[in-house]
């Protein structure tokens, strides 16, 4: 296995996982410990299972990956030796035992046009960007709707709360391209506020140098001021099109989570106690309310993703989103599936990670 | 036999008497059980006739036809077309087009690849029909000169080498002063007073709103398709799942628990990819989406109603299985369903239009939202309502789906009481 | 103002509390006063629904938002009804506090216990650092028998006494001056009980608690309390001290509640004492006297009329025309 970018980021995070599940194992009673072995067990099949599908949407569903290549031009002996490069003139079932192996490898074989590199090359120059759009989306979610969620619940049957509840119901209607474009138009058209789209002005840009390939930090690290505040706000407009989508979500749950936590026995006790009203209802109830937080942003990991796509393609970001959609216009079967691929894995990495994360903190399950 | 069947109906006292109850007096009553609720899952029903009304007869609401270019490119809503005056030599005694028919023909001077070229023809066009009507003997014929700008056009006019001009006015008015032997006719060629659209037109001049009201249909069709074929297949999978356990259905949840895990947008996007373009084929990919979601509820549904001590009951009691689930399990099972499909179609419709926002799906010249908004994200520094008002279309009818479902969640299995 | 004695902690004047369902007005607690003295134990008692425990959470001013209250709460010389909701929940905890039915639920499942009294004691006295309000909190749990390894353990590693005993521990954090058990012991198991039971005792004794015991358990009130007061749809029925009552209970429903107590001693030919009729309905109450229903010794006044609050005897009051003057126009005929 060679060390791309890619492969480094991928074992890089299934060491972080390890080490999450040595921690809890230590640290857990025996019921959690029973309960990763068999969490973790139960990630193997899943991942086995996606990835087959994957290959078998590809390669079996009518669709010939060399005819839409080639296009009618193609002359036989070109197709020919297009098929064996491809390797699509074997049987299938040894293509789909090379598919896993090579998978198992990361190795994703090669894109078919613009130079036909490494997939994974391409992917790991991506990576960087879809990570810089996907991680304050997702925070600002999180933040935003649990504040908002427990706000409303405080607020019950009072406008405020009404006005949230009807937000976050709209929050899951719009689309989030939508959003997106109507944000371009009022911020970046109208007000001229914010760029409209890219990840950092383009002469700023070429005065950056890139360690992560992650924007944000690289800016920080270097200490280019310029290139920071470029860079911030051409996040911004997409940050906020992908965050708000997905509040409507988080605040619905944290609304009836802290509900139902302000009529348990324990708040009135602590109400009787003395215990401001304030810290009754955002430490106490919001705490007892995130744990199953947790869960959601592991359910939420894919909404984000699928938000993701769309939304690098409206804003032009350059992440492995736009890589998708570019290579399905291209016809580009092998990159797709690459693509396709690694947002299987990294789902089913981050629904594991959350699982045991959420089982940890929920005391009663931990000892 | 008879006596045997009705001692086995074990239902609950709740759910028989429920079905005496006649189903209007069961609505009405319900407003007062539920409050709040209530109110939205009415609202968004009467929000969503009206949409499946628009759906059915989009013809009744749309002015135009949605693929017809039925107006000049890029106009914004409610803006007036650009005019287009005659201008002639003072005194000529020429106030508007029909002025000019007669037995010869007439040289009229526009611009090279003006807009004024097919205005002018829909004009001559509309003259010579009035005139056949009326018999009156004589005809418009117009010869057109081709000018490279309007100054040319004009400087022709004074000269004499054409009668009459045509042009924009708002291009005329500057220049007439350099004339002062030339006039400007009042109204505008087409005579009648020039139409505006209420939402714009788009860059191939067809009308926005036609358009979007014209997408109301395909957006119903595939979503209604996507999910009725959904629930076709994922309930009955998850009553039998549910009902005979066993390792061929531990496998199936299995394979049912990663396809949901898995993001249903680039789901559909494999599929698309592959399948190729077509309405049928993203009915399919968006019903793959969602059988999962039907089997896991149903399933999981039918397992704990399974375990109810009424089912053990008429179970004990010998009632054949085929009964117990049309019995005793589908009725439980139905009010999820329903809730699931009303969140299934507004899903349907955000994917759908998510995959021809990208371009993959259906065919370019189809009147959708999502192609609307790919066309419209091209035009976005000059046109923002390209992208405003079918976006906006999309919101309204997802959300009524949205709410009716929540709603409905709410009043079929209400989760707090509200002290 | 009302007289307030020597010794008197709490003086509570026409207390009436009402709230809002569905069906209408409850009305939970009907014109109730009474006075807590300095020390004492004092045991509440009555069925479920009688206003027991609303009278518990009045005093504390934790009421739902949907009630409405009348009345008087003195307190240390302030009527504890006019104060605001900061003062109020100055006074929640430190001067009054509650020890709950319920001690899994009324802990927080996610916080440790010995947070749970750190966090009293800083909200109240925020000059306290967290070293010394852990070494507070680790004195109190020395007090009251738990380890103090148990401080950073969370509520539902702890067994239901030991968990009842944190309660307490919460309670006794600031040397509240009076301190309210509601149902303290209800959920727990006899043996358990009898050991908390002996635990307040000593500490009556030791800190000079002032106890308002709420529970409908009439033998643990012979135990631990000075005085009783029997509380029957939302109306006090009988206080005075617990000899008194126990020896001559005036009031019928407290013979009721006696007679009810299983005799270990029942030999084969007695039954258990059922007391007739269901709790009362507090939206429609019976007129008059709202025992009269269920009452055996039931007059003809009693339906018409209620009775006053007064003493039979000296410091034994009762709320019962058995023990009262009943007007000329009530009288019965005395037949031949």
């Amino acid at each position: 296995m060679e060390l791309t970018p890619l492969t480094g980021i991928c074992l890089g995070s299934l060491g972080i996982v390890f080490l999450v599940l040595v921690y809890a194992f230590i640290r857990g009673s025996r019921g959690l410990r029973a309960y990763i072995v068999m969490r973790t067990l139960l990630t193997i099949p899943m991942v086995f299972i996606l990835v087959t599908i994957i290959f078998f949407v590809m390669r079996i569903i009518p669709g010939d990956p060399v005819t839409s290549q080639l296009g009618p031009r193609g002359g036989p002996e070109a197709r020919e030796r297009m098929t064996r490069e491809l390797g699509l003139d074997r049987p299938i079932l040894v293509q789909y035992v090379d598919y896993i192996t090579d998978v198992a490898r990361l190795d994703l074989g090669n894109a078919l046009v613009f130079g036909q590199r490494p997939v994974a090359d391409e992917l790991s120059e991506r990576l960087p960007a879809t990570l810089e759009l996907i991680v304050p989306s997702l925070l600002f979610a999180v933040g935003f709707g649990v504040l908002a969620g427990t706000f409303a619940a405080d607020h019950r049957k009072q406008g405020v709360d009404y006005g949230l509840r009807l937000f976050s119901i709209t929050a899951y209607s719009i689309p989030v391209f939508w959003l997106g474009l109507m944000l371009q138009v009022i911020f970046s058209l109208v007000l001229g506020w914010l760029p409209v789209a890219g990840r950092i002005d383009t002469i700023i840009g070429t005065t950056l140098q890139r360690h992560t390939n992650i924007l944000v930090l690289d800016a920080l690290i270097t200490g280019n001021w310029p290139a920071l505040w470029s860079a911030l706000k051409h996040l911004i407009l997409p940050t906020l099109s992908l965050g708000l989508i997905l509040t409507g979500v988080f605040l619905r749950l944290s609304r009836i989570n802290v509900i139902e936590t302000l009529v348990e026995d324990f708040v009135l006790a602590a109400r009787a106690r003395g215990i401001r009203d304030s810290v009754v209802v955002y430490r106490h109830a919001l705490f007892n309310a995130l744990i199953p937080i947790v869960t959601l942003i592991g359910l939420q990991f894919s909404v984000l993703l699928a938000g993701a796509v769309l939304t690098e393609t409206t804003f032009s970001w350059p992440g492995m989103g736009l890589y998708l959609v570019d290579r399905i216009g291209q016809r580009d079967y092998t990159a797709v599936q690459g693509v396709i691929t690694i947002f299987a894995l990294s789902v089913a990495i981050v629904s594991l990670l959350t699982d045991i994360v959420y089982a940890f903190l929920d005391p009663r399950v931990r000892y | 036999m008879a006596t045997a069947e009705r001692a086995i109906d074990q239902r609950p006292q709740w759910q028989r008497e429920l079905d005496q109850v006649g189903l209007l007096r069961r609505f009405l009553m319900a407003r007062r059980w539920y409050g709040a609720d209530w109110w939205f899952a009415v609202l968004s029903g009467i929000l969503l006739l009206f949409i499946f009304s628009l759906a059915i007869f989009p013809g009744l609401y749309a002015p135009y036809n949605p693929r017809a270019e039925v107006g000049p490119a890029l106009l914004a809503p409610g803006e007036l077309p650009p005019t287009f005056v005659l201008v002639t030599q003072e005194g000529s005694g020429v106030a508007s087009l029909q002025d000019l028919a007669g037995e010869e023909r007439i040289r009229i001077g526009i611009v090279r690849g003006s807009p004024a070229a097919s205005a002018l023809r829909d004009a001559e066009g509309r003259i010579n029909e009035e005139l056949r009507e009326a018999n009156a003997g004589v005809s418009l014929r117009l010869r057109n000169e081709r000018y490279d700008t309007i100054d040319e056009a004009l400087a022709g006019l004074a000269a004499g080498e054409v009668a009459v001009v045509v042009g924009l006015s708002s291009e005329i008015e500057p220049l007439l002063e350099q004339y002062p032997g030339l006039a400007m006719s009042d109204e505008s060629i087409t005579g009648q007073a020039t139409r505006s659209f209420v939402l714009g037109t788009n860059q191939l001049g067809q009308d926005v709103l036609s358009r979007i009201i014209w997408g109301t249909r395909i957006a119903l069709l595939i979503g209604f398709s996507a999910a009725v074929f959904a629930l076709a297949i994922g309930v009955p999978l998850g009553l039998i799942a549910g009902f005979w356990s066993g390792p061929i259905e531990r496998v199936l949840t299995l394979i049912m628990d990663s396809l949901y895990s898995f993001p249903g947008l680039i789901l559909a996007i494999a599929i698309t990819s592959v399948l190729g373009p077509g309405m049928f084929n993203v009915v399919i990919a968006i019903a793959t989406l969602y059988v999962p979601t039907y089997y896991r509820i149903v399933r999981g549904q039918t397992i704990s109603v399974k375990e109810e001590l009424y089912v053990e009951a008429a179970e004990s009691l010998g009632a054949k299985p085929l009964s117990i689930l049309t019995q005793y399990i589908f009725p439980n099972v139905i009010p999820s369903v329903v809730v699931i499909f009303s969140v299934n179609v507004a899903d349907a419709i955000l994917t759908e239009a998510g995959l021809s926002f990208i371009g993959l799906g259906l065919p370019p010249d189809t009147p959708d939202w999502g192609i609307d908004l790919a066309l419209g994200q091209r035009m976005l520094r000059q046109a923002w309502w390209l992208v405003t008002f079918p976006g906006l279309m999309i919101v309204i009818v997802t959300l009524g789906f949205s709410m009716l479902g929540e709603s409905l969640s709410e009043i079929l299995n209400p989760r707090l009481t509200e002290n | 103002m009302a007289n307030q004695k020597n010794g008197t902690l709490l003086t509570v004047e026409n207390l009436s509390v009402r709230y809002k369902t569905r069906a209408g007005w409850v009305s939970a607690i009907d014109n109730v006063s009474l006075e807590i003295r300095r020390g004492e134990v004092l045991g509440l008692v009555g069925e479920s629904g009688c206003g027991k425990s609303t009278l518990g959470k009045a005093l504390l001013r934790m009421l739902p938002p949907s009630s409405r209250i009348l009345g008087h709460l003195w307190f240390d010389g302030q009527d504890l009804m006019q104060l605001s909701d900061s003062e109020m929940r100055r006074i929640r905890g430190k001067r009054i506090s509650m020890v709950f039915q319920d001690p899994m639920t009324s802990l927080n499942p996610v916080q440790r216990v010995g947070d749970h009294i750190v966090e009293t004691i800083q909200t109240h006295e925020p000059k306290v650092s967290k070293e010394e309000a852990l070494e507070r909190a680790g004195e109190l749990f020395d007090r009251l028998g738990i380890s103090r390894s148990r401080l950073k353990d969370y509520p539902h590693q702890l067994s239901g006494g030991m968990r009842q005993r944190v309660m307490i521990a919460i309670a006794l954090a600031l040397k509240a001056d009076l301190i309210i058990a509601d149902e303290a012991t209800t959920s727990l198991d006899v043996i358990v009980e009898a050991q908390i039971i002996e635990l307040l005792k000593e500490l009556r004794d030791e800190f000079n608690l002032t106890i308002l015991l709420i529970t409908h358990n009439i033998g643990l009130v012979a135990e631990l309390a000075d005085r009783i007061l029997v509380m029957y749809a939302g109306q006090m029925a009988e206080l005075s001290d617990v000899y008194s009552v126990f020896k001559e209970p005036l009031h019928p429903y407290t013979q009721g509640l006696l007679n009810a107590v299983p005799n270990i001693e029942l030999d084969d030919t007695e039954e258990l004492y059922i007391m007739e009729g269901t709790t009362p309905d507090l939206i429609e109450p019976p007129p008059g006297c709202r025992f009269h229903p269920r009452c055996p010794y039931a007059m003809p006044v009693c339906s018409q009329l209620e009775p006053h609050f007064q003493p039979a005897r000296p410091e034994h009051y009762v709320h019962c025309w058995l023990h009262e003057e009943i007007p000329a126009e009530f009288r019965q005929e005395v037949s031949a």
